[in-house]
C-alpha cells in the first residue's frame, strides 16, 4: 500500500517534470546568427527616425556575442497564450539634467550599477508577484540593442514585434496607449540603483511626466520597465515582425553596398518608402531642457534637389519636415535621415542631431495603421507638438509635391 | 494532568498577551486651546515665513468636524510600533506644460493625498501604522495632525528636524543612519509612486523634488516608516510641547500688553538678532525650491545697521553688516512684532516694508555633529565658510 503511494508520487512527479520540459521545448525560440545580429542593429537604427551611432550598437552587440550571450527571438504567432511580456528597453532621457545632482554624485563617487533595466525587471517581478517570460522592444534605434542587453542578462527571448515601430520622444506615444492599455504598473531604476515603482499613473502622459522628471533628477536618464502585456494584447496591438524587418533593412543596405548598388534605392524597394530629399546639412540649431533635445535642421539640396531647401523639426526624433517652406512629411509618418553613402542611419553625436556638412537622404514611409487613428494623431501628430496645422498623410503629400527625377 | 497544566499555562500566556496589548500606551487628547497654541508655536519654530491664521483655521475646522487629536510622548512609544511621517515635496519652478496639459485635459484631482500615500506605503510594507511623527516646523504640524486623525492614531511629541528645512536628508534619522525610504507619493491627480530603495537620502530628496516639479508643483507623500525603537534615537523629543508652550507664551504675553519677543527667547533660550524693515527681497523658483535674498535696514536699537538673509525655502544664513550672524542647522526665525512668524508672500519670501525681528537659537546637538553639519551647514549650500554655532557667533558679537 505504502509502496503504491510512493509509485504514484513518483509517477506524478515524472509527469509534471516531463510536462514542464515539454512545454519549454514546445516554445519556438530562434537564436540569431552573428550576421543577423549585425543586420538587426543596422536596421534597428534605420527604423529609428533619427540619428544613431550604428557602429557603437554593432560593437556592443558583438561584445555580448563574444561573452557567449545568445540573441533569442520568438515570433508573435509562437507566443504561448499564458505568457506575460514586459516592455523593458530604452530608458527615459533627461536633457537639461540638474547639474547639482551630477556634481554631488560625482563628488560622492557614487558607484553605478550594471544593467539597471535588468534590476528593474527583477524588482517589478517581485513587487507584483509575477513572472515575465519575454521582453518586447519599446521603440527602434538604440532600444534595439538595449532590449537584447536586458533579455540576454535575464536569459529571456525578445518578441519579434515592437510597440512603436519607430523611435518617439514621449512615453505615451505607443500603440499600447493608443489601444487603451496603460503602461503602469512600472519600475524605474536609476544609474545608481535607486528603485521606484509607479503603481498607478492616471494616464501615460503622467507616466511620461514622472519618468522624465526623475530622469532629469538622475543625471539625465532612468531605466523604465513597464507595459506588461498578455499574449492576446501583443497579438492585437503591436507591430508584428518588427525585428525581422530590421534584419531585412540591415541586410538590404549591406548587400547593396557589397554589390556596388545604391543602398538607398534597395532600401526603398524593400520598405515601400519614398525618397523625399537629398542634400547637405547646412545648419542644426539645438534647444534642450526638461528631458528632451530639440533641433531645427536645414538641408541644402544636391543633385536633382539642387536649389531646394529642406527643413526638419526634431524633438529627439524627426517629427516634421518642410520642402521649400511647404509642410512635407508629418509624424506619425516615418521620416528617416540616412547617410546617402551607406544607407545607414545618419551618425551624429547628440540625440536627434545632424552633423553640419553631412550628406543626407531623407526617406519617408507610412506607419502602422493604428498610428493614423484619431488617438494616434492626437498623441504624435503635428498639433501635439504645438503646430497649428492638421496631419496630412504622406500619400496625399506625394500627390501635390513637385516631382524630382534622380 | 500534563495536558491540563499546559492548557492552563497557554491560557495564562494568552491572557497576558491580550492584556498587555489592550493596555494601550499613555497618550492624551489635545484641547482646542492647545492646538491653536501649537499652530502659532509651530510657525515660530519654522525658520521661515508662515501663515498661522491658515493653520489655525484648518485645525479649528477639523475640530468642528468632530476630529480628535491625540499625542503620545516619545518615551512612551512602544518599541514594536511602526511610525510614519508625512513627507511631501514642494516644487518651485514646476513644469508649466504639465500644468497646462492637465488643465486642458480637465484631469480630476484627488483629496487627502497623504492618507492615500499612507495606505499605499502600509500595503507595501505589509504593516499598519501606529503613530505619526512631524517632519519639521510650520505647516508640517497640521499635516501630521490631520494624517494622524485620518488614520486614527496619535501624533508623537517630537520632530525629525525641529525647524523646517529645504531638503529631505536634513533630518535626524538620516544623520543617525536611519534612511527615509521606502516612501510613497501621491500626486494631486492620484498617480501613486513607491520609492522602494534609494542609495541615500540625497537621492530621496532628488526624486521627491522631481516628482513635485513634474506634477504641477508638489506631491503628497509619506516617508520614514520607523519602529518605535528607531524613533527613540532618530527623533527630537518634545517639539510639540514646545510649540504649545511658545503659542501659549505669545498669547498670554500679548494679552498682558507686554512684548512677546523676550518671552519667546526665554522659552527657546535664544537670541534677538536684528530689528529692521525689509528693504529688498529677490525671490526666484527653480527645480523644486524657492530662493530669496533678503535685505533688512535696522530700526530702533539696530538703526544704521543692515541685515541679509539667504533663503532656500527657509532661512539658511544671516549676516549682520556683512558678518555671518547665524546659520543653519540652527534656528533663524523672522518674527513680526506680534510674536507670530512673518506672514510673507509665498514660501520663504519676505514682504518689502514689513517690520521684522530676527531671532535665533541652537538646534539639536545631533544636527551639530559632523554629518549634521555636512547635510545642513553653510558649505552644503555652497558657502565657503565653516559652521559656527549661534552661541559663539553671538558671544563674539557682544564682545
Amino acid at each position: 500500500m505504502k509502496r503504491g503511494v510512493g509509485y504514484a508520487l513518483w509517477a506524478v512527479t515524472t509527469i509534471l517534470f516531463c510536462a514542464s520540459r515539454s512545454e519549454a521545448q514546445n516554445v519556438k525560440v530562434r537564436t540569431l546568427t552573428e550576421q543577423e545580429v549585425v543586420d538587426l542593429m543596422v536596421g534597428g537604427a534605420i527604423q529609428g527616425t533619427r540619428s544613431s551611432d550604428t557602429t557603437q550598437m554593432v560593437n556592443r552587440a558583438k561584445a555580448l556575442l563574444a561573452e557567449g550571450k545568445q540573441f533569442k527571438i520568438i515570433s508573435v504567432d509562437d507566443l504561448p497564450a499564458d505568457w506575460t511580456t514586459v516592455t523593458a528597453a530604452g530608458g527615459i532621457g533627461g536633457g537639461g539634467a540638474w547639474d547639482y545632482v551630477r556634481d554631488r554624485t560625482k563628488q560622492q563617487n557614487l558607484p553605478s550599477v550594471t544593467n539597471p533595466t535588468a534590476i528593474g525587471v527583477k524588482a517589478l517581478e517581485k513587487h507584483l508577484g509575477k513572472k515575465f517570460s519575454a521582453v518586447i522592444r519599446n521603440e527602434a534605434a538604440g532600444a534595439t540593442l538595449n532590449v537584447f542587453e536586458v533579455a540576454t542578462a535575464l536569459d529571456l527571448p525578445v518578441v519579434d514585434a515592437c510597440v512603436a515601430g519607430r523611435a518617439k520622444p514621449e512615453l505615451e506615444q505607443t500603440l499600447t496607449y493608443i489601444a487603451g492599455v496603460n503602461t503602469t504598473p512600472a519600475a524605474l531604476v536609476t544609474r545608481w540603483g535607486d528603485v521606484m515603482f509607479i503603481d498607478h499613473a492616471v494616464d501615460d502622459y503622467r507616466y511620461e511626466d514622472l519618468g522624465r522628471a526623475i530622469a532629469v533628477a538622475s543625471g539625465g536618464g532612468v531605466s523604465s520597465i513597464r507595459g506588461l502585456l498578455t499574449t492576446e494584447q501583443i497579438k492585437r496591438i503591436t507591430i508584428h515582425g518588427a525585428l525581422s524587418e530590421a534584419i531585412l533593412f540591415g541586410k538590404t543596405v549591406r548587400e547593396a553596398k557589397a554589390q556596388g548598388k545604391n543602398p538607398i534605392e534597395a532600401l526603398l524597394k524593400v520598405s515601400g518608402g519614398h525618397k523625399m530629399f537629398e542634400g547637405v546639412v547646412a545648419s542644426a540649431e539645438q534647444s534642450g531642457n526638461r528631458g528632451f533635445t530639440w533641433w531645427n535642421v536645414t538641408l541644402n539640396g544636391t543633385g536633382p534637389y539642387s536649389g531646394h531647401k529642406y527643413r526638419v523639426w526634431v524633438k529627439n526624433e524627426n517629427i516634421l519636415s518642410w520642402l521649400d517652406d511647404k509642410p512635407d512629411v508629418m509624424s506619425p509618418d516615418l521620416l528617416y535621415n540616412l547617410d546617402t553613402e551607406t544607407g545607414q542611419a545618419h551618425n551624429s553625436a547628440g540625440l536627434g542631431s545632424y552633423k553640419i556638412g553631412a550628406r543626407i537622404t531623407m526617406i519617408a514611409r507610412a506607419p502602422a495603421p493604428a498610428w493614423r487613428s484619431a488617438k494616434g494623431i492626437e498623441v504624435i501628430g503635428p498639433r501635439h507638438f504645438g503646430f497649428d496645422f492638421d496631419y496630412v498623410p504622406l500619400e496625399r503629400i506625394l500627390q501635390t509635391r513637385p516631382k524630382f527625377t534622380d | 494532568m500534563n495536558i491540563r497544566k499546559a492548557l492552563c499555562a497557554t491560557t495564562m500566556v494568552l491572557l497576558w498577551t491580550v492584556q498587555s496589548n489592550a493596555q494601550s500606551p499613555k497618550m492624551r487628547t489635545l484641547t482646542e486651546q492647545e492646538l491653536v497654541d501649537m499652530m502659532l508655536g509651530s510657525s515660530i519654530q519654522a525658520s521661515r515665513s508662515s501663515n498661522t491664521p491658515q493653520t489655525v483655521t484648518r485645525v479649528k475646522q477639523a475640530l468642528a468636524e468632530g476630529k480628535t487629536f491625540k499625542m503620545i510622548a516619545l518615551e512612551d512609544l512602544p518599541d514594536d510600533w511602526t511610525t510614519l511621517t508625512p513627507g511631501g515635496a514642494g516644487g518651485g519652478g514646476a513644469w508649466q506644460y504639465v500644468i497646462q496639459r492637465t488643465r486642458d485635459q480637465k484631469l480630476p484631482t484627488v483629496r487627502d493625498g497623504n492618507t492615500l500615500a499612507a495606505q499605499e506605503l502600509s500595503k507595501y510594507i505589509g504593516k499598519p501604522f501606529n503613530a505619526v511623527i512631524r517632519t519639521e516646523g510650520d505647516g508640517a504640524t497640521i499635516n501630521g495632525l490631520m494624517l494622524a486623525a485620518e488614520l486614527g492614531v496619535p501624533i508623537v511629541d517630537g520632530c525629525l528636524s525641529g525647524r523646517a528645512r529645504p531638503e529631505i536628508e536634513q533630518q535626524i534619522p538620516w544623520i543617525v543612519g536611519i534612511p527615509s525610504y521606502p516612501t510613497a507619493y501621491v500626486t494631486r491627480w492620484g498617480d501613486t509612486i513607491i520609492l522602494d530603495h534609494a542609495v541615500d537620502d540625497y537621492r530621496v530628496e532628488d526624486i521627491a523634488r522631481a516628482i513635485a516639479v513634474g506634477s504641477g508643483g508638489g506631491a503628497s507623500g509619506v516617508m520614514n516608516p520607523m519602529s518605535g525603537r528607531d524613533a527613540k534615537r532618530g527623533v527630537i523629543p518634545g517639539s510639540l510641547t514646545q510649540a504649545i508652550l511658545l503659542g501659549k507664551t505669545v498669547r498670554e504675553t500679548v494679552a498682558q500688553g507686554k512684548d512677546p519677543i523676550p518671552a519667546i527667547l526665554d522659552v527657546v533660550h535664544g537670541y534677538k538678532l536684528f530689528h529692521g524693515i525689509v528693504e529688498r527681497d529677490e525671490t526666484w523658483g527653480d527645480r523644486g525650491f524657492t530662493w530669496s535674498n533678503v535685505t533688512l535696514q535696522g530700526i530702533k536699537e539696530d538703526e544704521g545697521h543692515s541685515y541679509k538673509v539667504y533663503v532656500k525655502n527657509e532661512n539658511i544664513v544671516a549676516w549682520r553688516d556683512g558678518v555671518p550672524d547665524a546659520m543653519s542647522p540652527d534656528f533663524i526665525q523672522n518674527l513680526e512684532p506680534s510674536g507670530d512668524a512673518h506672514n510673507g508672500p509665498g514660501l520663504g519670501a519676505y514682504r518689502v516694508g514689513a517690520e521684522i525681528i530676527m531671532v535665533g537659537w541652537p538646534n539639536d546637538p545631533r544636527f551639530r555633529s559632523a554629518k549634521g553639519i555636512e547635510v545642513f551647514g553653510p558649505r552644503h549650500f555652497g558657502f565657503d565658510f565653516d559652521y559656527v554655532p549661534i552661541e559663539q557667533l553671538q558671544k563674539k558679537r557682544k564682545n
